[in-house]
């Protein structure tokens, strides 16, 4: 059972919604769901991810502000992302990503596995600036590439948590509430509902069962997790915040220690960011594609960026630079040609561009 | 009533003919050691891992691709009580009986102080192991925190292996193979990125998984 004084309900928060960019996208909701696991534990790293998520769209010296955070009541039925899924697409919660995790016991501590899981509520929205889009003129006229985002699950690498660092997490009674940020004396312990009104660093000013007081957060890790850094990411990159989304994306690659599906798909963010941002993503298109050269996603970027050669060739009316990207994009068709379906209709429309 | 007489000769002779369905279930034998409490509860962590990990197989290959989702909808997980086989040859024969496994999950759990232990799995891929040189792939993992990355990436390694392997032996598309193999390929970076070149029977599967993407790929570098 979830320990009493944790946080019951869902909670909205009311984060103010202004971006410093001019894109018309709305906020997004993210959903960080009971975490499966032995209690108290489980749901004490929870909340720590969870603040950890507020910190990072809330704090006073963060400028973008693209999400609310919900703090979900229903236990999951098992870690997947299908469970998860049900979960977040609930007609009450209506989520368009969750952060969620699990906790396995060892005998020397306990290993946290964060996933996130992007839910199809994200197609359904009005605007949508993630979408990459090249239109080219052809002989049979004008014509329009299209490619969604590259993936919907993650996973993270796991966090190790030795025994001395779980001492604070497993306290069945809550996270304490402090009179002060900083020293001063305990005065309760974090309720069922909370207020915000101050988002620091090192700590949270709520209201909580009547007291107002400061919650002392912890990060996990070391340093802000890769599984934050991405999550923060895909929130400014689904609401076209392209400068936003490259700084995370880059962050998350600075790290040597994230799985590898995690570093292709952050380089095919990285390189979307930067097509989308008015530039060019072919080297990081490239960089993940020889990561892995079966991986199918990281070839449809790649193709993508052929095609999108050639437009920007078109425009410049240079007629003999658009023919040599012609007979790149014919090579890579080539070299990718086993792993697409013979009747996969993108690729054929691609292969159709080739003299 | 034809048609009835048809089915029943297909329903008798299926097993001699082969009859090409995916194989979806992924056997796991009760471990050796594993029946006292600690090594039980054990055990039950190292099961959770490879559940979790199952469970989310399908959506890690194939993301949110419900066409290519159909195909691994029924792979599941089904525990037996631990096994009586003598012999390796035992248990070919018993995979040869049971069309639908995947793979074959047996082992043993040990501990020197009552402190460590340590799991050993031993996956038999029956007619699945293809460029693998062995008819069991071996693996010896702690259970400690630092290696529980790579006891749920060694072990759906082996899987996703057995995935590309059926894939290939149903005659799929280059494609649908290219799909299993990408996330192995994937899972072997994250194994050897914690622990550097790998060694014994998880070095043997490397070459049968590059060996795999090589000739998928025509020849080129499938790594």
């Amino acid at each position: 059972m979830v320990p009493d004084k944790l946080p019951k309900t869902i909670l909205l928060l009311m984060l103010s919604l202004l971006l410093t960019t001019t894109v018309a996208a709305e906020p997004l909701r993210v959903l960080v769901p009971e975490f499966i696991g032995k209690e108290p534990l489980s749901q004490h790293v929870r909340t720590s991810v969870y603040f950890e998520l507020i910190k990072a769209f809330r704090a006073v010296d963060t400028p973008d502000k693209g999400a609310w955070i919900l703090y979900g009541q229903q236990p999951l039925e098992q870690a997947s992302h299908d469970a998860v899924l049900a979960a977040a697409t609930w007609p009450s919660v209506r989520a368009d990503l969750a952060v969620w995790g699990k906790a396995h016991q060892y005998a020397d501590g306990v290993v946290v596995q964060l996933q996130l899981t992007l839910t199809p509520l994200l197609k359904k929205r009005q605007v949508r600036p993630e979408l990459w889009a090249v239109s080219l003129n052809t002989k049979a006229g004008v014509q329009r590439f299209e490619l969604d985002i590259p993936g919907q699950f993650y996973e993270f690498e796991p966090l190790l948590l030795n025994r001395e660092a779980i001492v604070g997490f497993q306290d069945p009674q809550g996270m304490p509430l402090y009179s002060k940020r900083k020293g001063g004396s305990q005065i309760g312990r974090l309720g069922e509902v909370i207020r915000f009104y101050e988002i620091h660093e090192d700590g949270v000013l709520i209201a909580t069962d009547g007291k107002k007081g400061w919650v002392r957060t912890r990060s996990l890790a070391d340093r802000e997790s890769e599984a934050i850094s991405f999550s923060k990411g895909m929130v400014r990159l689904l609401r076209g915040d392209w400068r936003g989304a490259q700084r995370s994306f880059s962050q998350v690659l600075e790290n040597s220690a994230i799985p590898q599906k995690l570093r292709i798909h952050s380089l095919l963010y990285l390189g979307l960011a930067n097509e989308k941002g008015g530039g060019s993503g072919r080297q990081e298109f490239a960089a993940a594609y020889g990561l892995n050269r079966l991986d199918r996603t990281a070839a449809h970027y790649l193709l993508m960026s052929r095609v999108a050669e050639i437009a920007r060739y078109q425009r410049q009316n240079k007629t003999a630079a658009m023919r040599q990207a012609q007979q790149r994009l014919a090579a890579d068709l080539a070299a990718t040609r086993i792993l697409f379906d013979k009747n996969d209709q993108w690729y054929r429309r691609l292969a159709a561009l080739v003299p | 009533m034809k048609w009835i007489c048809f089915a029943l000769i297909g329903l008798f002779f299926s097993p001699f003919i082969g009859w090409a369905a995916p194989k979806s279930q992924v056997a796991i034998f009760q471990y050796k050691g594993a029946s006292s409490a600690t090594s039980k509860d054990k055990f039950e962590v190292f099961q959770g891992i490879i559940e979790d990990k199952i469970s989310n197989l399908r959506r890690e290959v194939f993301q949110d691709d419900e066409q290519a989702l159909a195909y691994l909808e029924d792979i599941y997980v089904a525990y037996h009580d631990q096994d009586t086989f003598t012999r390796n040859a035992n248990v070919k024969r018993w995979m040869e009986n049971q069309a639908s496994v995947l793979c074959l999950l047996r082992g043993t759990i040990v501990s020197d102080d009552n402190l460590t232990y340590m799991v050993k799995s031993n996956f038999h891929l029956g007619e699945l192991k293809e460029y693998f040189p062995h008819d069991v792939v071996k693996i010896d993992l702690p259970i400690k925190i630092s290696e529980h990355a790579n006891t749920q990436d060694s072990h759906s390694l082996v899987i996703l292996y057995a995935l590309a392997m059926d894939a290939k032996r149903l005659g799929s598309d280059s494609h649908q193979v290219a799909r299993f193999l990408t996330s192995a390929l994937n899972k072997l970076a994250d194994i050897k990125r914690r622990s550097g070149e790998l060694q014994g029977d998880l070095a043997k599967l490397e070459q049968a998984i590059v060996q795999a993407s090589n000739e998928l790929m025509g020849g080129g570098n499938g790594s």
